[in-house]
């Protein structure tokens, strides 16, 4: 499939969709013409696929990926390796955790959310089903080491860094490929973190070993301990793995003449190159591709709001555009676990035109999915064995779809057979006609499309009227009209090339780096201080006699956090004149309101406003060796501020002890209730709270008593109890 | 005084113009008045068995699309109101845990749809909508496009204090067309302790804040006064009135799709949908009940002791206590089930006392999650099912001078024995993997609150005051029972909210800035044992600091024994127990990298990383409010799932998993499992001697056959006990109580145990 009959064509943009099934390559020449190639996904090496697909799509140009690679400005991957390699669990292994100690079972409690984090609203209710995913690490390769930071960033408990030697020295012996670190508030104060690789390096160094130490505050420093552990545990297990593949990719490229940047698409909405630091961000960016491409589309048009909606084979996915900007989300799962890794917002839900049709026997109604027959479309498909009708049946029997020229006739429809499955199953169970159950089924489908669209543009406190629409996907163009009907939109867009719309997408992204840091502040019910997340980006350094444990750590006047702060850097942003655009945007993304503590997630990244990476040198990152141990590229400005690096001084015990919690505070009694003379012993409701009920022997602050809460040494009952010092004796007043 | 120092008041809400016109009474349909509309709703349901004496549904039959888009539009309506209005709260508990829920009514109070969220109010705003109209507010207070009604009395219909719900009546030109109803879960409501759940409260007095079916704004603001009363009367004013805003912004949205439906099919098709899609509720019901259910009559109970002798404050409650929750549930072929409480403790000086709403809304939650899980969840169920929580017993007090404060803990153990008898009916038709023995009971609630040192209190910038609520929902996270097939799910399970979560230490420390955790380990031999064994719970630590005047309290259950059992000869779940240390060396232990304890693993341990001037270990995990220095530490526990089948049965693979995965512990398998071997902890390799352990599942057959009487012998052994009330006094609370209050059971007690007449406990 490609555009116009032109003869001559230089290829500029090479984009890559690999799914499950097929590799999908979306190419741009020069005019901005364009061309599809498909080809079968290949698991084991990739690469050979993907020069199948790049060959497939420019064989309607006359030309191969060989022939063309020279004058290509780039190509972007987008794809679902990793996140597959994740569902089917077959990731590697060896990994170990460092982690604040009683917190080593964070991992496999997956905050109890993991258990049914992906099922239906059905299955979400239906208790018993839900499951806990098998841990990505086995509990032995998990070692606590007691330290606690509190949620002002000020270490309340200093690391205990024998626990670090002795954690360090047990993972090494257990031979782990990785040591991944990840303490509790290390978003907001990496000291700790960053002590523990200290010492792991002095220990490699003693062992002559090279694991690589990973910090969770170094790759997202992002509030949640259990999604940031998560998101640090996948680097290893899925991603990294991973990159051996996209390298893989990129050498067979190279081999064929490719001398322009091969970049991998990011859930949030980037191209970064396969050797960067993190990757975990590229775990899920195939399906978010379209995104990119409405983005692009508004941007050309003129258009301020728009919603992206995919209507694919399996879901109906929508994304809002607003201003320009799509918002992005931390709270994401992957294959049930948590993670935080910041992924363009998109809802989904289980209608797709594949989706499986059904009759529920107990209320007489028509069930749409959540399953679905995907690639195999339907009971018409000739070439596949599905018994149960689906949506794309139901448009086939309604006439609203070629038979013969289904996916350019590749797959053959016979409506006949659809007719049948829809009589049977369907329209016999419910008394109707099949052509007026398939339209019933339609709307349906539509209607719940309908209420995720207005579900999305309300539930962010916008109105459809001040939106555009854009429909894309295999089935976009023909329930459009559907899902739109109910809604007041200003404008109903549909490409021409929809069905590939998602590669176009990734076509479109921009070569961006991405760094986030979670700032907590409380928001003033004025919004005076609404700003200020600039000011507070990396809190670094807590404040000064906030009365947790050693304060000598951090010196007085030590803030030295401001808006510019060094750790804001981005370092890939080249335009293909080779000029540098320095920092093109800054964001800001500061969710709350009137008086709740909030967290505002500084990101900052470097934009590029056309079709997205584009030749020029290599940038300066950090890069990951082979081996996965990261290497100084090129100059690197340092990630954080100051005060807190290994020259900070560390207190001795003497010098912390004196810094404990402020001493002992006036005793104030605020229990708020009086104890009563012992009356009635059975079944009353209780005495009343008057004033006369008082006694001598509890301590009163402000008119309000309470009685000691413990009890006599001698006193009967289920206690034991060790006790040097009795605080108080009840007895003195329960029998007064 | 002054009012609280804040923003948030807005003295202009009064004074506008109105938006909203007036309407005259009757505001029913029809020209009826509501209360003639609920009384004619009643009058058919009873005549003719069917919601509103639907026997057809003529809407669903003659264009089932339409109807199901309706219903589609509703869901979706309830649903984006629910993910809306909860960013406009602050409590974690709401935004984060997502406790709340949203529901629609028809104009006689019958619930139509709900949210996703804290399911169990689907009923409980129903009847406290019946109320308004029972007492005529049509006339009297008056019922107006714009008003704005609240209620959290659990006595008219609620599920606990905290619970509080926003009423909006919704107006299509000169009728009552529906109620939209959000409710959320407060963090504090001024009650007489710190807590969302409080300890203890005996009476209605010490609850906290009340609204009784109160009006509280019209034409769509709030009145100054109830603003003004509800921050001034609460702890945490800030979180108080953003809840508020956000049950009205949810209602407000419902209101405007439900106008938007009513334009687009016309408003006698919306009321006959409204109509329809209960008697619909009711139908599929039936048809679950009679698809999924063997029909016979199940007989379980709950127990739930409360041993406060020594431990309770006021002196009516100084008492050791234990609620009979006995139930009777009666599945016919037809798809009827009846539930019967005959048999139910008195009402009591303690905040458990449960309202027949909270008591129906439960039976809701959890139907929901075991039966009704793909069908639609509204008041037509409710009325499938024919409920007797008998009148004047801690399921049904009748009596609003009590506390309510804390019925979940009549619930929890209720339900527990609600789901072995459903268990039954399951097995008997064969679904084995619907079979839930029952459930870690959501505790220990850790709450209370303390006020941050002025230091600490500096170095917040821009906090609003220094006082600091305490009510992690990590509680929400138990072990789940098992089935007849496979083992219970581990720390994932809230009876109260299928959707549980933990949440994050660096989210609850958010808002509990004085309260420092320390640990969440799951916790070995929590998980009731059997062939299949119930999921683990989990022990957690916290200790305080920063702080000054904190006050902690457990509100725990099971307590000192189980509340329920296990299946087929499975056990059922630890029982819980506190630590608690005062005056501890914790600072000087941290400053010199000496260990602090992390959790009481093995049971016991936890003195040896600590010295104290005082560690008080408790067998009941329920403490009242205790006052928390600096550096104290308080340890606590989740609860794990009950059993299924002989643990003897159990795999010898199944048994190495768990204790390499730290569900138990050795000792406690070659006791109750009989397998025995060499456990390397390092590795967490457990081997099996397989010679042993043949040998001692053996010696463990002989110990029971050795134990074994008939049972002629053990019931003469029972009833000698029985006739001489020889047991503990919270058990002679129980039966007192039951024998005073039901003549119908104490006379089948009598009957069984072949007592005398005069037999009395």
């Amino acid at each position: 499939m490609s555009t116009e009959n032109q003869t001559e064509h230089d290829p500029r943009l090479l984009a890559l969709d690999t799914g499950g099934t097929m590799t999908d390559s979306f190419i741009v020449d020069e005019e901005a013409n364009y061309t599809v190639g498909k080809a079968q996904t290949t698991p084991e090496d990739e690469s050979v696929g993907v020069k199948q697909s790049f060959d497939n799509g420019l064989g309607y140009w006359d030309t191969s990926f060989a022939e063309s690679a020279a004058s290509l400005d780039g190509v972007v991957y987008a794809g679902t390796a990793m996140l597959n390699r994740l569902l089917e669990r077959e990731g590697t292994g060896d990994i170990g955790v460092i982690t604040t100690a009683g917190f080593e079972d964070h991992h496999r409690m997956g905050r109890g959310i993991a258990s049914w984090a992906d099922l239906s609203y059905a299955g979400r209710l239906h208790a018993r089903e839900h499951e806990h995913p098998e841990p990505l690490v086995p509990r032995e390769n998990i070692n606590g080491v007691r330290e606690r930071v509190n949620m002002l960033g000020a270490p309340a408990i200093s690391v205990y860094e024998d626990e670090i030697r002795e954690a360090v020295h047990d993972l090494l012996d257990r031979d782990v490929r990785v040591i991944c670190v990840c303490m509790i508030f290390s978003y907001a104060n990496q000291a700790h973190e960053k002590r523990v690789q200290e010492i792991a390096e002095e220990i490699k160094d003693e062992r002559d070993d090279d694991t690589p130490v990973w910090l969770s505050s170094e790759q997202n420093p992002v509030r949640g301990e259990t999604p940031r552990l998560n998101t640090l545990i996948l680097e290893a297990y899925a991603v990294e793995p991973s990159r051996e593949q996209l390298f893989g990719i990129e050498d067979t490229l190279r081999d064929q003449g490719l001398n322009s940047p091969f970049r991998v698409l990011t859930s949030s909405g980037g191209t970064i190159a396969p050797d960067h630091d993190w990757l975990a961000e590229t775990m899920l960016s195939g399906p978010i591709g379209g995104v990119f491409g409405g983005e692009f589309l508004a941007d050309k048009l003129g258009i301020d709001n728009m919603v992206c909606s995919d209507v694919g084979g399996t879901s109906f996915d929508v994304a809002l555009i607003t201003e320009g900007h799509y918002p992005t989300r931390w709270d994401q799962t992957l294959a049930q676990i948590p993670t935080n890794i910041p992924m363009t917002a998109l809802d989904s839900i289980g209608s797709g035109t594949g989706s499986y049709l059904r009759v529920d026997r107990a209320s007489d109604r028509i069930e749409v999915g959540p399953d679905s027959a995907g690639y195999l479309v339907g009971v018409a498909n000739e070439n596949a064995d599905v018994t149960t009708p689906t949506v794309t049946d139901c448009t086939a029997l309604l006439g609203y779809i070629n038979p013969d020229f289904f996916l350019g006739g590749d797959i053959p429809i016979d409506v006949e057979a659809a007719r049948e499955a829809i009589d049977d199953q369907l329209a016999s169970n419910l008394g109707e006609d099949p052509v007026e159950t398939a339209r019933g089924v339609l709307d349906i489908v539509e209607r719940d499309m309908a209420n995720e669209l207005r579900s999305m543009v309300h539930g962010l406190g916008y109105a459809p009227e001040n939106y555009n629409l854009i429909s894309y996907g295999g089935g976009g163009p023909l329930h459009a009209a559907g899902y739109t009907k109910p809604l007041e939109f200003k404008d109903i867009l549909v490409p021409d090339w929809a069905a590939a719309f998602s590669a176009f997408g990734t076509a479109c992204a921009d070569s961006a780096y991405r760094y986030d840091q979670s700032v907590d502040i409380i928001l003033q019910p004025d919004f005076s201080n609404a700003g200020r997340g600039d000011d507070r980006c990396l809190p670094q350094t807590p404040r000064e006699g906030c009365g947790c444990l050693p304060t000598r750590r951090y010196r007085p006047g030590g803030d030295g956090v401001s808006a510019g702060d060094s750790r804001t850097v981005h370092r890939d942003a080249r335009r293909p004149g080779g000029a540098s655009r320095g920092v093109l945007g800054r964001r800001t993304h500061c969710h709350g309101h009137r008086g709740s503590r909030r967290e505002v997630r500084g990101g900052v990244w470097p934009r590029l406003p056309a079709c997205g990476p584009l030749a020029g040198e290599r940038l300066p990152v950090h890069r990951r060796n082979r081996r996965g141990c990261r290497a100084l590229a090129e100059a690197d400005t340092p990630r954080r501020g100051p005060g807190v690096d290994g020259d900070t001084a560390r207190a001795g015990p003497q010098e912390r002890a004196t810094d404990l919690l402020g001493g002992r505070v006036a005793r104030r009694r605020h229990l708020g209730y009086g104890p009563h003379r012992r009356g009635e012993r059975r079944r009353g409701t209780g005495g009343d709270r008057g004033p006369g009920d008082d006694d001598a022997g509890s301590a009163r602050v402000g008119g309000v008593t309470g009685p000691q809460p413990h009890l006599p040494p001698d006193a009967p009952g289920p206690m034991s109890r060790q006790t040097t010092e009795p605080r108080d004796d009840r007895s003195d007043h329960t029998h007064q | 005084m002054s009012k609280p120092d804040s923003d948030l008041h807005d003295p202009g809400t009064t004074t506008r113009e109105r938006e909203h016109e007036i309407v005259d009474p009757p505001l029913g349909w029809e020209g009826k008045t509501l209360k003639e509309q609920f009384d004619e709703s009643q009058q058919l349901l009873e005549e003719t068995g069917h919601y509103r004496g639907l026997d057809e549904l003529e809407l669903k039959d003659s264009d089932p699309f339409k109807y199901e888009q309706m219903y589609s539009r509703l869901r979706g309506a309830l649903v984006s109101a629910r993910e809306t209005a909860l960013h406009v709260s602050a409590s974690p508990i709401v935004r984060e845990i997502g406790e709340l829920c949203f529901q629609i009514y028809t104009p006689e109070g019958d619930s139509v749809a709900v949210s996703t969220g804290i399911i169990v109010h689907v009923h409980t705003g129903s009847l406290a909508i019946k109320y308004m109209i029972e007492e005529d507010y049509e006339h009297d207070r008056g019922i107006q496009p714009g008003d704005v009604f609240c209620n959290n009395d659990n006595d008219l219909g609620n599920v606990h204090t905290t619970d509080v719900h926003t009423f909006v009546p919704i107006f299509y030109e000169d009728e009552l067309v529906a109620w939209a109803d959000g409710v959320t879960h407060e963090i504090d409501i001024g009650g007489m302790t710190r807590g969302h759940d409080q300890v203890a409260s005996t009476n209605r007095h010490e609850d906290g804040l009340y609204a009784t079916c109160e009006k509280i704004g019209e034409d769509d603001k709030l009145y100054q006064d109830w603003r003004d009363r509800g921050q001034r009367g609460v702890r945490t004013p800030m979180y108080w009135d953003l809840d508020e805003k956000c049950r009205l912004a949810g209602c407000h949205m419902i209101r405007e799709a439900i106008h938007e439906m009513i334009d687009e099919v016309g408003a006698e098709t919306f009321k006959q949908f409204l109509y329809e899609a209960v008697e619909e509720g009711r139908e599929i019901m039936e048809s679950r009940v009679k698809e999924r259910l063997f029909p016979g009559t199940y007989r379980e109970t709950g127990f739930h002791p409360i041993q406060w002798e020594d431990k309770a404050w006021q002196p009516g409650s100084q008492q050791n206590m234990m609620n009979h929750l006995p139930i009777e549930m009666t599945i016919d072929g037809d798809g009827g089930m009846q539930l019967d409480m005959e048999g139910a403790t008195p009402p009591g000086p303690h905040p458990f006392n449960c309202a027949k709403g909270s008591m129906e809304g439960a039976l809701w939650v959890y139907l929901t999650q075991s039966i009704l899980h793909d069908g639609k969840v509204n008041d037509g169920a409710h009325m499938a099912v024919d409920t007797n929580y008998p009148e004047g017993t801690v399921v049904n007090p009748q009596d609003p001078e009590l506390s309510y404060h804390t019925p979940w803990l009549t619930i929890f153990p209720t339900y527990l024995a609600v789901s072995r008898a459903l268990s039954g009916g399951f097995f008997a038709r064969g679904f084995r993997e619907e079979v839930v023995t029952g459930y870690g009971e959501p505790s220990d609630a850790i709450q209370g609150g303390g006020k941050l040192m002025d230091s600490v209190a500096e170095a917040i910038p821009d906090a609003l005051g220094d006082y600091f609520p305490v009510g992690p929902f990590d509680f929400s996270c138990q072990g789940l029972g098992a089935s007849a097939c496979r083992d219970g799910l581990n720390y994932g399970y809230a009876m109260f909210n299928p959707e549980a979560d933990l949440g994050d230490v660096e989210e609850w420390e958010q808002t509990q800035w004085g309260l420092l955790q320390l640990s969440r380990r799951v916790k070995p031999n929590t998980a009731g044992h059997g062939k299949y064994r119930g999921g683990a719970g989990w022990e957690g630590l916290h200790t305080i600091m920063g702080s000054e005047d904190a006050s902690l309290y457990a509100l725990s259950i099971p307590t000192v024994t189980w509340s329920g059992a296990g299946m087929s000869g499975g056990y059922p779940g630890g029982t819980s127990y506190s630590v608690r240390a005062h005056g501890t060396d914790l600072a000087e232990r941290s400053v010199a990298d000496e260990p602090y304890p992390l959790d009481d693993q093995p049971v016991g341990s936890f003195e040896e990383n600590i010295e104290a001037d005082e560690v008080i270990r408790d067998h009941d995990g329920m403490f009242f409010p205790e006052e928390f220095e600096n550096h104290d530490l308080l340890r606590y526990q989740t609860s794990g799932g009950p059993g299924w089948g002989d643990p003897l049965e159990r795999s010898r693979d199944l048994v190495v998993e768990d204790i390499e995965n730290g569900i138990f512990t050795p000792d406690i398998v070659a006791e109750v499992y009989g397998v025995v071997g060499e456990y390397d902890t390092e590795n967490r390799e457990f081997t099996i001697d397989a010679e042993a352990t043949t040998e001692r599942r053996a010696e463990i057959r002989e110990e029971r056959a050795e134990r074994t009487q008939s049972f002629d012998e053990f019931f003469e052994e029972e009833r000698a006990r029985v006739e001489e009330s020889e047991w503990d006094d919270g058990v002679q609370y129980m039966y007192e109580g039951v024998f005073e209050t039901s003549d119908e059971w104490a006379e089948g007690f009598r009957e069984f145990w072949n007592l005398d007449a005069e037999y009395t406990p």
